[in-house]
């Protein structure tokens, strides 16, 4: 672009080198306040009193029905987060959480009103039905991908949609006598059990193994360790000896198995039955959890109890105050891309160039 | 120089520096108009920087550039194209989807004065955006096709890219630079992807140019060609003008010399070989394709023993790394066998390869030799992870290993757990060979392992290769530097065009032999004596 | 029979309108090379600015208008990240259509269940007027609202900018190998931005269809997956808008059966209903049929994998950020 007095300004992009303290840390936080602030916006911009919004969640969030309803929530969060992580440290996105979650809630369903077993031993049986329903569903995007390098993207999102249109039909399979919108309640036998008093149930235990198992796998086994080697270099892992079919297919069943746990105990141990959208977004958020996890499982435990916290702090918000619910994704979706715009400041510096521009100095030999 | 013949392009005093080397020193070349120009070289003697600097991609720090009698100032690529310079990559920079028009005029919107020259009707509002939007296919078309036929191109202008051979394809690039209508064209290694008969095709095709008063730079390491098809023939070595000759009046024994050159740079000390009878490794009439799906290995013998190390010289692009992918299992063969340890393994899993213990030292350390943001302790036992877990990993023990390593191997970090990319190209070279040299290999195959790496790693290398070799590791070097070949061999093979052309013992030959035959000096029409007495090369059958 | 057909085909039409709309504008931005997965969104905000212009100006053809800008401004933020941070296409595209959606369920909720003035049926002058009444397809042809229309229309405008301009050309070159675009002096940047920006306005188009002409009202989920749809038919049209006319009528009608099945049972035309009777209740399920789409995609995509020339397939960069190798 050329300026009046002859000069020419241009923009250019370049990679930085060793970003700052002050950027690696500023960025983090920058995403935080200026998504706050955004949803703050949004917030007064319906005519609400942000302040007082942010302050009823904080309040409402100290309490100890505040906190139990986040963990409850945080579950199914934690399991579909960690099943996208794992695929993901493989180099593979695994859009189709939300798919595991339905299936997993469907054949949960299905087990608990059709078997007739004690308590324990019915809960174990739906669990490990979902996980594996789920692991071999995802078995159709693995094995496309390992031998035809079919892209996982797409038949993830688009086996997503087709899980939860069946699960509709799944609920009319299985519908109670009412003809109101969901299958038959799960049997007593079949629910998972709560505690404390509150919403907090069985599965909490379900995610918290999980967490254990993935972090193991990840960091202990010959498995994990061949997992981040290929999700570093493919070709140099495949020369080392290191199974592609056994990556990609592997990581995307265990995705399926998590969120097939994921699924089972929502349905278990909130609904009590199949209802339809059980999971709104689960899948969705599921990603932006694994993004910013993805340097640990810990770590996906700490986004996911983040948005944990978003959700049941809009929740609260919502009872009070006349702000639609719809905000939860706003913000949801703010937070990631503030932080995806934060990755680009630390990775990228933008110049402002004007010419006359100094001689060049010498380039990288190329030998 | 014939003087009725002027002067296009003169270099004059072209010096080029990079850290820690001297691309070009001193540079001076001239071409003259309407001739045929090689420039050979070496890998490494400065040629491609030459030609960088002429197309305008790298400055000279010294020196100038005359294109018929007037002095040329070269910022871009663009600069030496609208001065008449048109370069012919070895990689094709074409779209495949796209026919060969398109790819012509890709890029070239001059709306402007095509709207001057066709103008639309008056009462058309918006003419020069609209104009934009018609697409000047016909024009360009027009010229294409008045271009093929002036030269005889013989291809099908609306025909998509992917419907072409790669004769064809390379004949599109030649296309583009006299559609942008260039004097000069420069070909950097043109036949390195071309069979024999679409070589001949390429010399005729540039005859024709000539004929029509192009001049021709042609930059190889092939002697034939020289030989063959150029007029004159300027030699560059180490960064530095050897000669100008005319081509007709030097044999290629005279240029393989000037190439290589003469006298012996490195006091060989008499190795005492450690060799023994036993073969670790044979590859027996192997054949195997280039990505591309062009035969690059046509049929090669090839014994390495315990204790010995087999030197390959040549230079990259004649089947080397296809040879030593094949060899450890990470490339699958067309044809042939391979034996490893008495073991036919043929086209199995790189992981039975790596069980019957072959190590492989990779030629892109980055792409293929290492996890790059993994830690070193993760590098080091990548190859030998079931050693260290059998379901659960051992890092007491990986942590140990790599500790080793990093102290026998010279691995200059500040710790085990920094990302393997933080290393330097010469201490992450040491790290790999740490990690194969460890695992005490039966055979070991080395692809340029000492190549872009600082002087002190390469020498602390070669030192690590041969005390393995003295341990019985049977070892085949793959290196375009003929003195390391020269240094470490036990013996010598040249592969040339996916054939192995010489066979010989290090202390029965010299550099010069070496290099007429990595050149191809001794090409198709003379058999060559190995030390086996059998003949390893026979006529080339042109179909 | 044939008021079946009739009555199912002239809802497939308005119901195609969107996935087209939708889908050109996909095509588009793929085919430099930028993977746009926030259509959905970028649809819902187009409904939403549409649906309000047109409640305030009681004009549909101003309200159309403000959602190609709504659209466009909508999807820069997805040119931003893709093209000049070099983002993850994916993440942000999806979250972006979640931004969307939420936004404008979130600000949409006032205008929910009002009415405002939208695009009626037109029957096409001369021709139309004369052949309406055809059986079957009489309607279906020659009464549908201005969008439906213009959909159609767009399908060779933008065919032809993509095949036979030299901006197609480079767009085509930029998707494939932008580093051989950038070598012949292709601004590939602004080559993508224009792309991304074109698929917004489309994107944006497609929904004042959906809020103007198909649904004629706003709710909270009005676009309801047909964005995510939209991407999906880019494989089934594999790149080409010309193909991509054949996958969004094929959806509509399915979307057309799927809710024409409520009052007619299907299963009664169809040869063998005796035997068949509880196979054709599954196949024609509503629930299953809206299944379809996607099933159908991964089938062609699975075939077209494997059996198209990967030159001659999606576009070589797709997804893949590009920046020059110096820095």
């Amino acid at each position: 672009m050329e300026l009046p007095n002859g000069r020419r300004i241009s923009v250019s992009i370049s990679r930085r080198h060793d970003p700052s303290l002050a950027i690696r840390y500023g960025v983090p936080l920058f995403t935080i306040v200026a998504s706050l602030l955004f949803a703050g916006i949004a917030i007064t911009a319906i005519g609400v009193n942000a302040v007082a919004a942010y302050g009823t969640m904080v309040t409402s969030l100290l309490s100890f029905y505040g906190l139990s309803e986040v963990i409850v929530r945080m579950i199914p969060l934690l399991l579909a987060g960690l099943a996208v992580y794992v695929p993901m440290r493989a180099g593979l996105w695994n859009i189709g959480a939300g798919a595991g979650i339905y299936t997993g809630g469907i054949v949960a369903t299905a087990v608990g009103l059709s078997l007739n077993l004690p308590g324990p031993l019915l809960m174990t049986v739906m669990l490990l039905a979902a996980g594996l329903a789920s692991g071999l569903l995802m078995l159709i995007p693995g094995y496309l991908r390992a031998k035809w390098d079919i892209n996982e993207i797409l038949v993830t999102l688009l086996l997503t949609f087709t899980m939860i249109q069946f699960s509709g039909y799944a609920i009319l399979l299985m519908g109670s006598e009412q003809g109101v919108q969901s299958s038959k309640t799960l049997p007593v036998a079949a629910q998972f059990p709560r505690f404390f008093g509150t919403r907090i149930h069985l599965g909490v235990i379900v995610g918290v193994l999980a967490l254990l198992a993935v972090y193991l796998i990840m960091n202990r086994t010959r498995f994990g360790f061949e997992i981040l080697n290929f999700g570093s270099n493919p070709e140099a892992s495949q020369q080392s000896g290191i199974s592609k079919y056994k990556i990609v297919i592997g990581t995307l069943f265990i995705g399926g198995v998590l969120s097939g746990l994921a699924g089972a105990s929502e349905v278990a141990g909130i609904q009590r039955r199949l209802v339809p959208n059980f999971s709104p977004g689960f899948g969705f958020t599921a990603i932006a959890i694994a993004l910013i996890g993805r340097n640990g499982a810990f770590r996906v435990l700490l986004a996911s109890l983040f948005f944990a916290v978003v959700y049941i702090g809009a929740a609260n918000i919502e009872l009070l105050y006349p702000v639609p619910f719809a905000i939860v994704d706003i913000i949801e979706a703010v937070v990631i891309l503030f932080f995806i715009a934060g990755e680009g400041i630390r990775r990228f510096e933008i110049h402002l160039n004007t010419s006359p521009q100094p001689e060049e100095s010498a380039e990288v030999v190329n030998a | 120089m014939s003087p009725d013949r002027s002067t296009v392009l003169e270099m004059d005093g072209i010096v080029k520096r990079f850290p820690g080397v001297v691309a070009n020193d001193h540079v001076t070349f001239s071409v003259a108009k309407g001739e045929i120009h090689g420039l050979l070289g070496e890998n490494g003697a400065g040629k491609s920087t030459l030609m960088k600097v002429l197309y305008g991609l790298y400055t000279p720090d010294e020196g100038e550039i005359w294109m018929n009698g007037r002095q040329l100032d070269l910022e871009s690529p663009k600069d030496a194209i609208e001065s008449g310079i048109g370069m012919v990559h070895q990689h094709f920079k074409l779209i495949p989807r796209l026919s060969v028009v398109q790819n012509i005029m890709l890029g070239e919107r001059k709306t402007e004065e095509r709207a001057a020259s066709r103008p639309l009707p008056e009462w058309i509002p918006f003419s020069g955006s609209v104009r934009a939007l018609m697409s000047k296919r016909a024009e360009s078309h027009e010229k294409v096709t008045e271009l093929i036929d002036r030269y005889g191109f013989d291809i099908d202008p609306e025909a998509a890219i992917w419907e072409l051979d790669v004769g064809e394809r390379q004949r599109v690039e030649i296309l583009k630079a006299l559609y942008r209508d260039a004097e000069l064209i420069v070909l950097d290694e043109p036949t390195a992807v071309l069979s024999p008969k679409e070589s001949k095709e390429l010399f005729e095709t540039l005859r024709r140019l000539t004929e029509s008063g192009l001049t021709v730079i042609l930059i190889t390491h092939k002697l034939e060609e020289v030989i063959d098809h150029t007029d004159r023939t300027t030699v560059l070595r180490d960064g530095e003008v050897v000669d100008c000759v005319d081509t007709d009046t030097v044999s290629k024994a005279e240029l393989a010399e000037m190439m290589v050159g003469r006298e012996v740079l490195f006091d060989i000390e008499e190795r005492t070989t450690t060799a023994t009878e036993t073969a670790v490794a044979q590859a027996t009439d192997l054949h195997a394709e280039d990505e591309r799906g062009i035969e690059a290995l046509s049929g090669i013998d090839l014994t390495v023993h315990e204790g010995e190390v087999v030197g390959v010289a040549g230079v990259s692009g004649n089947g080397q790394r296809e040879l030593a992918e094949c060899l450890v299992g990470v490339r699958n063969s067309t044809a042939g066998e391979i034996t490893i340890g008495g073991r036919d393994l043929t086209n199995d899993s790189s992981q039975s390869f790596i069980d019957a213990d072959v190590s492989y030292i990779p030629e892109d350390r980055y792409k293929f030799g290492c996890t790059p943001d993994r830690s070193l302790v993760e590098n080091a036992i990548l190859k030998d992870r079931a050693s260290f877990s059998r379901i659960l990993l051992d890092h007491q023990k990986a942590r140990e290993h790599a500790d080793q390593i990093v102290e026998d191997f010279d691995v200059r970090t500040p710790d085990i757990d920094t990302q393997a990319n933080k290393l330097s190209g010469g201490n992450l070279q040491k790290l790999i060979c740490g990690r194969e040299l460890a695992r005490d290999p039966d055979f070991l195959v080395a692809n340029q392992p000492t190549r872009g790496i600082d002087v002190g790693a390469i020498e602390y290398i070669r030192e690590v290769l041969l005390e393995q070799c003295a341990t019985g590791t049977g070892i085949l070097l793959f290196s375009e530097n003929l003195d390391e070949i020269l240094q470490m061999s036990d013996r010598i093979v040249v592969l040339y065009e996916g054939e192995i052309v010489f066979k010989t013992r290090a202390g029965e030959t010299s550099r010069e032999e070496i290099g007429q035959h990595i050149t191809g000096a001794t090409g198709r029409d003379s058999t060559v004596g190995g030390d086996d007495g059998s003949s390893t090369r026979a006529l080339e059958v042109e179909t | 029979m044939s008021a079946v057909l009739e009555s199912i085909l002239s809802l497939a039409v308005p119901a195609s309108t969107p996935l087209l709309l939708g889908c050109m504008g996909a095509i588009i931005s793929e085919r430099s090379g930028v993977l746009n997965l926030g259509i959905e969104g970028t649809m819902a905000v187009g409904a939403l600015a549409a649906f309000i212009t047109a409640g305030m100006t009681g004009s549909p053809w101003l309200g159309l208008f403000v959602a190609l800008i709504a659209g466009m401004v909508f999807v820069s933020l997805l040119a931003i990240f893709s093209v000049s941070l070099k983002s993850d296409q994916v993440i942000t595209g999806v979250m972006l259509s979640l931004l969307g959606v939420a936004l404008t369920t979130y600000f949409g909720r006032p205008w929910t269940g009002r009415s405002v003035e939208t695009f009626d049926t037109v029957v096409i002058p001369v021709i139309g007027e004369a052949l309406i009444d055809l059986p079957v397809v009489g309607r279906a042809l020659f009464q549908n609202t201005p969008i439906d229309y213009l959909a159609i229309a767009v399908v060779p405008a933008v065919w032809y900018f993509l095949f036979r301009t030299d901006i197609g050309m480079e767009i085509t070159a930029v998707g494939d190998d932008p580093e051989t675009a950038d070598t012949m002096s292709i601004d590939v940047t602004r080559t993508r931005y224009l792309c991304v920006l074109l698929s917004g306005l489309l994107a944006g188009a497609a929904g004042a269809a959906v809020s103007l002409s198909f649904a004629e009202l706003w709710t909270a989920n009005l676009i309801n997956n047909r964005g995510w749809i939209a991407v999906a038919l880019v494989i089934v049209a594999q790149w080409n808008p010309a193909r991509a006319v054949g996958g969004a009528y094929l959806f509509g009608i399915i979307y057309a059966m799927q809710f024409r099945v409520q009052s007619i049972d299907f299963g009664t035309i169809m040869p063998l209903s005796g035997e068949l009777g509880s196979v054709y209740n599954f196949i024609f399920h509503p629930v299953i049929m809206s299944t379809y789409p996607y099933v159908i995609t991964i089938l062609v995509l699975v075939l077209t994998t494997r059996t198209t020339r990967k030159e001659l397939a999606a576009p070589q960069a797709l997804v893949e950020p590009y920046m020059r190798e110096d820095s």
